[in-house]
């Protein structure tokens, strides 16, 4: 509980030590006549000198050079993805040349797999994959298990010790195990596989956060997206059989060729909720007895607690379960705290990444919560997001009514710096 | 060429000064120019690691991977921002991947690591005040926990001295997230801090 009885709000003295150092107009001269503004500006100077001055243990010099030593054997050892440097045409053949050698060399390789010779548990075909700080080109045997990661702009195409092959587009992270079987997890992107039979003992198993997919031998491919409603889980097949089984409440469907599935995320683990997730079926609607879900939520969110625990859900992704929190918190009565569950809105409009209705999301805000500092927060939000993805005209016209209607808000010394960079008054 | 004292005995060479032939000859792999940016970013990014995780656990391991990164991703790099800006991105993304993986776990220790962390300041003879700030220290951790990691990052690159420019390109966001991220942290942080304000504080 805050001792402090000023009616100067907290954030105000904060934002002074953890935001830009500008202080809100009149601050200054409340300070010097304020003793309980005073402390409290003081712990979060003492918070802020905390952060700063928390220094790592020094490293030994010896340390420091046999780290640098380690990273750079270590970079060494990866195939370094070099920008191509042609000089004329001969250059280019040459390098068509080698590179159609070493194509030639791999592909010998691959057509008479030898085990003894190859230690590692899948060969890069083509593309590019990153690996903690490593990077893997063409050609490259992977010998690791650890997360793996499609660069932007790349794309990746793996062939197994088995001949599976696995195709992963751009921005995927998966990591494969190949102890027992073949196990892949899908954090995020797409994986395309092409899985050749194998024994029952020996399962093929692709696993992300919302489904186990296990597999005989087939094509199919799982991806795993953030939509609106929280990270889903796809899973599609070409040819063959796949069985998908929700992590949620252990519910298995078979697919079949010509078949996909969504599994949309398990409800949050919150007290009280036991709801699992649901698997619903798209491509073959009438084998689907998808079951209706009615997730148990939490207590209607009406206080503080209840819009950080919304807050929370927005940033995990779980944008549909925050939407109906806040449609519940709504209705909570007096206790509602309205303006605030106006902002918290927006902000899920924008984690969904609707800009342009995020702007109007805080202007409405801005027009039901006149005078609250609900309404300033929300203007400078719907103005800078609108310098950004609504257009310079856009963006001067709402920075221009932040500033009327607040002429000495929080956010001026921002209004100030955004108007400056957009060329307009505040230069 | 000058330098900054940083840490206690160790003199700090700012990213910036590593000359720009030299960053030039590592992106073409010249194995000597490698080790020069190395030289001049390791304690960069070893500090940089640290604020951005608050922790020693791990760090060795996660400047290694920053500083190998830093050798394979310089023939990419397009030099389109400072030296110190692109290596903060990096250490960015291999944090951000440590915390997430860390929150998953929901492991988290901060007496340890602050204790350690203030025993590398200068020694001092005022052992209250000691014990004051390793007490502040466990408590900005504790609210920075708080946070979710997006706004863990931007607040923590903002004390750093970061303009949200420069933190809008190391975390690859917009600058109008980044400035409702840095908003929006700053107001979890405020509220997280006082939730663990110690009672007599203000009496």
């Amino acid at each position: 509980m805050s001792p402090r009885t000023c009616q100067v709000p907290a954030q105000a003295l904060a934002d002074l030590v953890f935001g830009d150092g500008s202080p809100r107009p009149g601050l200054d001269e409340h300070l010097a006549s304020c003793e309980s503004c005073r402390q409290a500006l003081a712990g979060y100077r003492k918070a802020a000198d905390a952060l700063c001055g928390a220094e790592p243990p020094a490293q030994s010099e010896d340390g420091r050079r046999r780290q640098i030593a380690a990273a750079l054997r270590a970079a060494r050892s990866q195939p370094a993805r070099t920008a191509p440097r042609f000089r004329g045409w001969t250059a280019f053949a040459g390098g068509a040349l080698a590179t159609a050698a070493a194509a030639l060399v791999a592909f010998i390789a691959l057509r008479v797999p030898d085990p003894t010779s190859s230690p590692g548990w899948a060969v890069l075909e083509s593309g590019h994959l990153g690996e903690g700080g490593a990077s893997f080109e063409s050609g490259a045997t992977l010998t690791r298990e650890g997360l793996l990661e499609v660069p932007a702009g790349a794309e990746a195409k793996l062939k197994l010790a088995d001949g599976s092959e696995v195709e992963a587009v751009e921005g995927s992270r998966f990591s494969a195990s190949v102890a027992v079987g073949s196990s892949f997890g899908l954090e995020s992107g797409r994986l395309t596989f092409s899985v050749r039979p194998r024994p029952k003992d020996s399962p093929f198993v692709v696993e992300t956060a919302e489904a186990r997919v296990t597999v005989v031998g087939t094509r199919f491919m799982v991806s795993r997206a953030l939509t609106g409603a929280g990270p889903v889980t796809e899973v599609s097949v070409e040819h063959g059989i796949v069985e998908v089984r929700s992590a949620a409440d252990g519910t298995v469907r078979r697919l079949m060729a010509g078949e996909r599935l969504r599994v949309p995320p398990e409800v949050a683990a919150s007290p009280g909720s036991s709801a699992p997730g649901q698997v619903e079926e798209q491509a073959a609607p009438e084998k689907t007895a998808s079951r209706p879900v009615a997730p148990r939520h939490r207590p209607p969110p009406a206080d503080a607690a209840g819009i950080e625990y919304i807050r929370n859900r927005i940033q995990a992704g779980q944008l549909k379960e925050a939407r109906a929190l806040i449609a519940r918190a709504r209705g909570a009565g007096p206790g509602a705290d309205l303006a605030e569950l106006a902002v918290v809105e927006a902000e899920a409009t924008l984690a969904e990444g609707r800009h342009g209705a995020a702007i109007d999301a805080y202007l409405a805000v801005t027009r039901k919560f006149p005078g609250t500092p609900q309404a300033e927060e929300a203007l400078f939000a719907a103005a800078s997001l609108a310098v950004d993805h609504a257009g310079r005209a856009r963006g001067l016209q709402l920075l221009r009514q932040y500033q009327s209607t607040y002429p000495r808000g929080s956010f001026s010394e921002d209004v100030r710096r955004l108007q400056k960079a957009l060329g307009g008054p505040g230069r | 060429m000058s330098s900054t004292r940083d840490l206690p005995g160790q003199v700090v060479l700012a990213p910036e000064q590593v000359p720009a032939e030299v960053v030039e000859k590592a992106a073409a792999g010249d194995r000597a120019a490698q080790e020069a940016v190395l030289e001049g970013t390791s304690t960069f990014v070893r500090r940089m690691l640290y604020k951005l995780i608050g922790r020693v656990d791990d760090l060795e391991d996660l400047q290694q991977t920053v500083l190998m990164r830093i050798v394979t991703g310089l023939p990419r790099w397009r030099r389109e921002s400072a030296l110190s800006t692109w290596v903060g991105g990096i250490c960015v993304n291999v944090s951000r991947d440590y915390l997430r993986q860390r929150r998953t776990r929901s492991v988290e220790l901060d007496g340890e690591p602050a204790e350690r962390a203030l025993q590398n300041r200068p020694a001092s003879s005022d052992l209250q005040g000691e014990a004051e700030a390793r007490e502040e220290l466990r408590r900005c951790r504790s609210a920075l926990d708080r946070l979710s990691v997006n706004h863990r990052t931007a607040f923590v690159l903002k004390t750093l001295g970061h303009s949200v420019e420069e933190i809008a390109q190391m975390t690859g966001s917009a600058t109008s997230t980044t400035r409702l991220r840095l908003y929006y942290a700053r107001k979890a942080f405020t509220r997280a801090l006082a939730a663990t304000a110690p009672q007599a504080e203000g009496a």
